[in-house]
């Protein structure tokens, strides 16, 4: 099964490349991003479960672990992406040091293999219950936070260079675990509709850690607001100006703050929410499209972005990510089997 | 299958030896707390007669040792919520055995730093001016102001925390009660309520706990992030910047994590707890002060790395200054505390070492409070304009203050110990089947 | 005419609660005094889960409601404009609203706790009853 998740995922490369041609536009990068974030974040929960002895998680840890294959997905959707579009960038013409073409493309893909491969030897640790588990769960992690902040610093934020923001990269992080909660959440639900209720308990913890991510996010992205707010410093509120004052934006920007905030704190705050498949599910795809949007909200003000490309390669790199879930959703005996 | 029933009952004889005839070391300890306290509010008396000049701050540098006195402690006020809020909502059964003490640590270090707005007001008397009410001079405080959100937030955080600290300790002091007599026995006798136990009780009692735990917990993250926002808000370079507000929350855990075990590991050894503080708690303490080390080591990296990537050169100056200039020494120092001896915790013999961990706690205390000296003192000491440049060294009576805000957390905290059940005797009961 | 059983055990304590609601002894009529909370307990006795969320409920939207407006209110009163800002600046406002919704939702808990466990109970303060300690306790409330 695993061997077939590499397959989906070169095909995967093959029409997204395509697409990219097509486009000739910073389309990759939304989808890149999030069909990054989905599983890094999905295995560093895993890892942080490891560290901390949870026990919660046992029912779904193996389950999570299977996200290993589409972290091969990232350095190379990269790599096409870099090879194309550095040019979009604000220092394209009058590169630094560190803010380079060939540096930026080398770092960048060396960091997401990296990543895969800290990740591959963290699983494999935790599958074979190898006592240095630990050892590599923390290799991972510190890893997935370098990684993630290098995404958020190099992909996206240097498209307004010289503009900074130094808590962007962690933002990006923990907008991953974020997203790897509620992808948790989603298998939850779609393996206690198959399977039944011993999926019951992992899906009202999901459910629970949606709550407390929605809140966390919402105010790590007010803690960056507000400091810009306040300060009111010309060059750094441009950023935010160009962001939440001028249509499209400002309504993009509002159903960002609903999707990912608002509407998955308030739903989840009833005890008999975080158990019913129906709301948690509403609440997992409000935060998919919240991710999404307010990706474009970062790109499209600076770069060309187009909405049909954009949603074309979301669904190009989600292809491994959708065979692997349903290959997760069957029944364990079948899966047993295939694998 | 033997008898939980004598296990339980050996456990209240153990937390209630600890509030009988205290040993000689008990009384010695609280003698230097309270001289130490003395001291600190003689100096403040100082202070109120003489004027805030007997302080060191001045030009340019206007916030100094009061400041950071306060920051720490309001620091170390949040690993007690979250040891018995945050771990409570993750189920992490080790916290039982100190979230009693770690939520006595938070009230008495949240009293300890709202004492400072008032050192630092100078005109003490006037303090009631910070507080929104309709007055005579017809106007009202300016609650755009940061100052003003400290007032509301640590407000807050005093009352939830003295609420769940109180909360939980009812069944405990029903406890006392039972072995008390005479006027010790009206007293807990009060303050337990008239607790019995009845399943209706038990039923609001957990749903009351829940919800202050749940309520708590983002007053973890917010009342620290506020105090952050106290420099954030401004536009000077080291302190304008966006990732204070969870740089600051993962340093306050951090610094508590390390007065928690400051705090614990004599007091198991001087009431004879060893039971129920093991190693592998103390273990799981030093994990917690690992990862928030981490966080602080990152958000150092990010802060700098991103002055140089700006190009920006008043961000670039400014912490070429935090490690090259007037207070380079505190920083190197800082940086060791904080970032590089914390490391240490990877090597599995030494975070089961419960010396090892005393010693590497209080370098974590003095780092943090350094830490916050030299955001706060290198960021005015040199802002935008060179005209505006200057240094601050402290005064005595600043120091004596300082001396004295520990002197008061530890006289508090020794009196709780004395009076109270320093452990939560009902949660380790309901975890120990 | 009451009864009372009491126990060391928990698993006695419990076989002895099934017995009696299983014999037809109504729950209602069942008290329960244990150490610490047991949860199976509650459910042989369908204990009525706490109304205390709405008393937080009540508490925390009003500390929201009364953050915003109380200081949009006195920011209208006394029109004091720093720094440029708007008069009425929601960012900032947010931080009291907030701060407010925690103080009140978790002021209103401990209230609506003492108020629905009728707590301080001034009887069991002047008088207090039987203590049992580490002792599991069923106690049949008799008909008059």
């Amino acid at each position: 099964m695993q061997r077939n998740v590499y397959l989906f995922g070169l095909a995967a490369l093959i029409i997204a490349l395509g697409i990219d041609l097509l486009a000739g536009d910073a389309s990759l990068l939304p989808a890149l991003l999030f069909w990054t974030a989905i599983p890094q974040g999905i295995i560093a929960l895993a890892a942080a479960a490891d560290l901390s002895q949870g026990r919660w998680i046992l029912s779904i840890k193996d389950k999570l672990h299977r996200f290993l294959p589409l972290l091969i997905l990232p350095p190379f959707a990269f790599l096409i992406y870099a090879l194309h579009h550095t040019p979009l960038y604000a220092w394209h013409e009058h590169p630094t040091a560190w803010l380079e073409p060939t540096f930026f493309t080398i770092r960048n893909v060396a960091f997401q293999l990296l990543t895969f491969g800290l990740a591959y030897l963290y699983v494999r640790a935790s599958r074979g219950q190898s006592p240095r588990t630990g050892v590599w769960a923390v290799l991972y992690c510190l890893c997935f936070v370098t990684a993630q902040t290098m995404q958020g610093i190099d992909w996206v934020m240097s498209f307004e260079y010289p503009w900074i923001s130094t808590l962007y990269g962690a933002f990006f992080f923990i907008e991953a675990l974020y997203l790897g909660v509620a992808t948790m959440a989603l298998l939850s639900l779609l393996l206690l509709l198959r399977h039944g209720h011993s999926f019951e308990k992992v899906l009202r913890d999901s459910g629970a850690l949606i709550l407390g991510f929605a809140l966390f996010w919402a105010g790590q992205l007010y803690a960056q607001y507000l400091t810009i707010w306040y300060g009111n410093i010309p060059e750094e509120v441009a950023y935010v100006a160009k962001r939440v004052q001028h249509s499209p934006w400002t309504e993009l920007s509002i159903f960002v703050v609903l999707a990912m905030f608002v509407i998955p704190f308030a739903g989840m705050i009833p005890r008999r929410s975080k158990v019913s498949p129906a709301l948690v599910l509403a609440a997992v795809v409000l935060i998919y499209a919240g991710y999404m949007v307010e990706k474009v909200i970062y790109i499209a003000p600076v770069a060309p972005l187009s909405p049909l490309f954009t949603v074309l390669q979301f669904i190009a790199l989600g292809l491994p990510a959708a065979y692997l879930l349903r290959q997760l959703i069957r029944s364990p005996e079948a899966e047993k089997a295939a694998v | 299958m033997s008898s939980l029933k004598g296990t339980y009952d050996q456990l209240e004889k153990d937390v209630l030896a600890a509030m009988s005839k205290p040993k000689k070391s008990f009384w010695l300890a609280l003698a230097v707390s309270s001289l130490m306290f003395a001291v600190g509010m003689g100096c403040w008396g100082w202070q109120i007669y003489k004027g805030l000049g007997v302080a060191g701050i001045t030009n340019p540098v206007g916030w100094g040792v009061y400041i950071t006195d306060f920051v720490f402690w309001v620091g170390i006020a949040h690993s007690g919520t979250l040891i018995s809020a945050v771990l409570f909502l993750f189920r992490a059964r080790f916290r039982n055995s100190f979230n009693r003490t770690a939520e006595a640590m938070t009230i008495f270090a949240v009293m300890t730093a709202g004492l400072f707005p008032l050192i630092h007001l100078g005109r003490c008397w006037l303090f009631y001016w910070l507080f929104p009410y309709p007055n005579e001079r017809l106007l009202w405080v300016n609650f755009r102001s940061p100052l003003v959100w400290d007032v509301f937030a640590v407000s807050t955080y005093f009352t939830v925390s003295l609420i769940f600290w109180y909360v939980g300790m009812v069944p405990d002091l029903a406890i006392v009660r039972r072995y008390s007599t005479g006027v010790r026995q009206w007293i807990f006798r009060i303050f337990s309520l008239g607790w019995r136990g009845t399943r209706y009780q038990w039923e609001h009692y957990g749903k009351l706990y829940m919800f202050l735990a749940a309520l708590a917990t983002p007053l973890v993250i917010s009342v620290h992030s506020v105090v952050s926002w106290d420099f954030a808000m401004s536009v000077i370079p080291g302190w304008h910047t966006t990732i204070f507000a969870p740089y600051f929350v993962a340093g306050a855990i951090f610094s508590g994590t390390a007065m928690v075990i400051t705090l614990v590991v004599p007091m198991r050894r001087i009431f004879n707890l060893e039971k129920y503080i093991t190693v592998s708690h103390f273990e799981s303490l030093a994990k917690i002060l690992l990862f928030t080390s981490m966080i602080v080591t990152y958000s150092y990296i990010v802060e700098y790395v991103l002055a140089f990537y700006s190009g920006h050169e008043f961000e670039i100056a400014h912490f070429l200054y935090r490690t090259f200039g007037d207070y380079k020494y505190l920083y190197w120092l800082m940086l060791l505390c904080n970032s590089v001896l914390p490391l240490t915790i990877f090597v599995k013999k030494l975070r089961r070492n419960l010396a090892y961990l005393f010693i590497l706690s209080l370098f974590v205390n003095v780092g943090m409070w350094l830490e916050r000296f030299v955001i706060i003192v290198s960021s005015l000491a040199k802002d935008y304009d060179p005209y505006a440049w200057g240094t601050y060294t402290p005064t005595l009576i600043e120091a004596g203050i300082t001396l004295g805000s520990f002197g008061m957390f530890f006289t508090f905290f020794l009196l709780f110990a004395k009076y109270l059940p320093v452990l939560s005797i009902t949660e380790i009961k309901e975890i120990s089947e | 005419m009451s009864k009372q059983w009491i126990f060391d055990e928990k698993s006695d304590f419990l076989n002895k609660l099934r017995e009696l609601v299983d014999n037809g002894v109504d729950p209602h009529a069942l008290e329960t005094i244990t150490p610490f909370p047991v949860h199976e307990a509650d459910h042989i006795l369908h204990t009525r889960t706490s109304h205390l969320r709405f008393f937080t409920l009540a508490g925390t939207l009003t500390g929201l409601i009364a953050g915003f407006a109380f200081t949009i209110f006195t920011v209208m009163d006394w029109p004091l404009i720093t720094g440029g800002k708007p008069l009425i600046s929601l960012p900032p406002f947010l931080v009291i609203a907030f701060e407010l919704t925690i103080l009140l939702g978790g002021i209103l808990s401990f209230v609506g706790f003492l108020a629905l466990a009728k707590f301080p109970s001034v009887k069991n303060i002047l008088q207090p009853p039987e203590e049992f300690g580490n002792q599991f306790v069923i106690q049949q409330r008799g008909e008059e």
